[in-house]
């Protein structure tokens, strides 16, 4: 009796040890699951060059009270940065972050600037050179709408790509 | 003697033992997934009109737990489409999954496929 334990036990052990150093059977993978969605109609261009400025037709979202750019601007910006690429000839743009006059004036231009400077930094990151690029916040400063109404207010904050120098034109998709 | 080498044999078959999945736990588990498709496709289709470029591959990771079933240590191995809400719905979804029956003790997916793909060109 005592022998067969002892046995039982060993073939047990062993068969451990065995599982310790033989290479775990690799998992079989399961099929892939195939999501399809229907992609949206091209819309008009979010992002126009202009003989002025690179216009963009959507806001540039940040965090509530950071300069954290929302993943749902990625796009917009990557398009941004395309022109860029695409027009060469465009040697120098300044990136404006602007608010509304909600708030204390000089945290408005602090984080204007800090936002303006996230999408000066996302920007680069999409292989445009910094040299290219300059970040202002403007704060409350250049209102393009009346502060007073919920409308003018959300006109007011916003970014603006204006061009300050390009060489010779090559491409120019409009002119305002 | 005798005792201490079964203690000895039964610890070490323990610490052996792979994360188990029967065939019938591997059944259950595309079928759950599956379930899971729909949510995660009309997150897909949601995301496709922020960025109508969104498609490509990604390669979840998970566990379900010894004791409750529940879909849990949610990773992905590979991220082509790169896109934080689309991320977080598969994960959020796969997290609400669960195994009808405890499997008694934790089953490990290395790797479960799943593909983006325009309906349209």
């Amino acid at each position: 009796m005592r022998l067969v334990l002892l046995l039982t036990a060993a073939v047990t052990v062993s068969a451990g040890g065995c599982a310790l150093i033989m290479p775990e059977k690799k998992q079989d993978p399961f099929p892939t699951i195939e999501v399809k969605a229907t992609r949206p109609p091209p819309g008009p261009d979010r992002v126009v060059l202009t003989a002025s400025n690179i216009a963009i037709m959507d806001k540039v979202q940040f965090e509530t009270g950071s300069a954290t750019v929302k993943p749902v601007s990625f796009p917009l910006l990557d398009e941004v940065a395309k022109v860029m690429k695409d027009n060469p000839q465009i040697e120098e743009v300044e990136i404006d972050g602007h608010t509304d006059s909600t708030g204390a004036a000089d945290f408005n231009r602090k984080l204007s600037q800090q936002r303006a400077e996230s999408v000066m930094k996302y920007i680069t990151g999409k292989g445009i050179k910094q040299a290219r690029l300059t970040a202002k916040g403007f704060g409350p400063d250049k209102p393009v709408a009346d502060n007073e109404s919920d409308a003018g207010r959300e006109a007011n904050r916003r970014v603006e790509f204006n061009i300050l120098k390009q060489g010779p034109k090559k491409t120019l998709v409009k002119d305002q | 003697m005798m005792t201490k080498l079964i203690v000895l044999a039964l610890a070490v078959c323990a610490a052996c033992t792979p994360p188990g999945m029967t065939p019938a736990m591997r059944t259950e588990i595309q079928t759950k997934v599956t379930g899971a498709q729909q949510p995660i496709q009309e997150c897909y289709q949601r995301q496709l009109t922020t960025n109508r470029k969104l498609r490509g591959m990604m390669v979840v990771t998970f566990s379900a737990a010894a004791a409750t079933g529940a879909f849990q240590e949610i990773t992905l191995r590979r991220d082509e489409p790169q896109d934080p809400i689309l991320k977080f719905c598969v994960i959020s979804e796969l997290a609400k999954l669960k195994l009808d029956k405890p499997p008694g003790s934790r089953v490990v997916v290395d790797s479960y496929p799943i593909k983006f793909e325009w309906a349209n060109p």
